[in-house]
């Protein structure tokens, strides 16, 4: 299958998954927001690159144009891992560090279905697995931008789901619990307040996450659409 | 062109499109009772059937409105 992945060369959990899926025979194409060095890049000819800012609409729409027209490679499946996260109590945060978060989690997110789906109904074929998080249930104070934003994406995937139905495209959302990362900070703080919170006492769950990535982008999965998945072992968010 | 454009009318009203007897400039919502759930997937229809992608600002109900506007809306699209 031909996976996109946005964030999937510098992101951490977007470059796990580009891994997998490259191990597992799929053709990657990993987005890129800031010049890459080659020698960084998994050694892969299945892997495709491009320069991509998902909140950029010109970006979005020349990304799928080159894709499905120029290069004739159709992406059946987009994995909206890009995000952002500006930490801070609302009522002090930045209003530009507010709308970066949205225009990044939100509207970036929502470019990337609009055109995804527009060459992938002609297929009558294709999937969208957005990352969300499980902050989006939770309300963890500090972060209450990003929170709202991947609120926002549960509502964008399931209603994108019912919509799409009829073309028989996919849309499914999946929300990683905590894995340490630029997003985060790597903060080892909040790390073990999370692994406090696991039922299992497990640290992170990135490997699970990776797994269960590789194992929804499986075409057996041909009937699951609308659903939201936590990939974690916690009943408080 | 129209015969296309009429087919994706057919598609969004679930009929068949010789069961719709209308001329190419009668207005699709008021006379042949199109809704608005129903335009809006005739232009997800008309992108996938021309291969084409609507600008934002050409999304107006006024270039959907007939056969003849849609047609002209069509064709001032490039993939
Ligand atoms: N880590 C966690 O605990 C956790 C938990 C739940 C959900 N998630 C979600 O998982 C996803 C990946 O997170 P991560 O932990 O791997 O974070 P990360 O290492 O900080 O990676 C974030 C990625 O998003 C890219 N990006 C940000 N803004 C972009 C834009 N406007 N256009 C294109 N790319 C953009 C970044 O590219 P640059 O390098 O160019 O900035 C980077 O590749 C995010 O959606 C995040 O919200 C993470």
């Amino acid at each position: 299958m031909n996976i996109l992945v946005t964030g999937g060369i510098s992101s951490r959990i977007g470059k796990n998954i580009v891994g997998r899926l490259l191990e597992e025979g799929h053709t990657v194409i990993a987005t890129y927001r800031n010049d890459i060095s080659n020698d960084k890049l998994p050694q892969s000819e299945r892997l495709h690159t491009f320069k991509l800012d998902i909140s950029e609409e010109a970006d979005v729409k020349d990304c799928f144009n080159h894709f499905f027209n120029e290069k004739a490679l159709p992406i059946d499946t987009l994995i909206n891992n890009a995000g952002t996260n500006v930490g801070g109590m609302l009522t002090q945060l930045k209003t530009k560090d507010w709308k970066e978060m949205i225009d990044t989690n939100l509207t970036g997110t929502f470019l990337m279905c609009k055109y995804f789906s527009k060459y992938a109904a002609r297929r009558k074929k294709g999937q969208i697995i957005n990352i969300g998080s499980s902050a989006a249930n939770g309300n963890l104070p500090y972060q209450g931008g990003y929170n709202a934003s991947k609120a926002g994406l549960i509502s964008l995937s399931k209603t994108l789901a019912v919509e799409l139905a009829p073309y028989n495209l996919r849309v499914n959302i999946v929300n990683p619990g905590f894995i340490p990362s630029q997003l985060n900070q790597f903060s080892e703080a909040k790390e073990i307040e999370e692994t406090e919170k696991s039922l299992l006492g497990i640290k992170h769950n990135l490997s699970n996450l990776v797994d269960f990535i590789s194992f929804i982008c499986a075409d057996s999965l041909s009937g699951v659409t609308g659903q939201e998945f936590n990939i974690d072992s916690r009943l408080n968010k | 062109m129209k015969e296309r454009i009429k087919q994706g009318i057919a598609v969004v009203k679930k009929v068949e499109v010789k069961e719709l007897d209308f001329g190419n400039d009668t207005d699709l919502i008021e006379e042949v009772g199109l809704t608005s759930i129903q335009i809006m997937n005739l232009i997800f229809y008309l992108e996938s059937e021309f291969n084409i992608i609507f600008d934002d600002d050409d999304l107006d109900l006024e270039n959907f409105q007939t056969i003849n506007n849609i047609e002209k809306v069509v064709n001032k699209q490039h993939v």
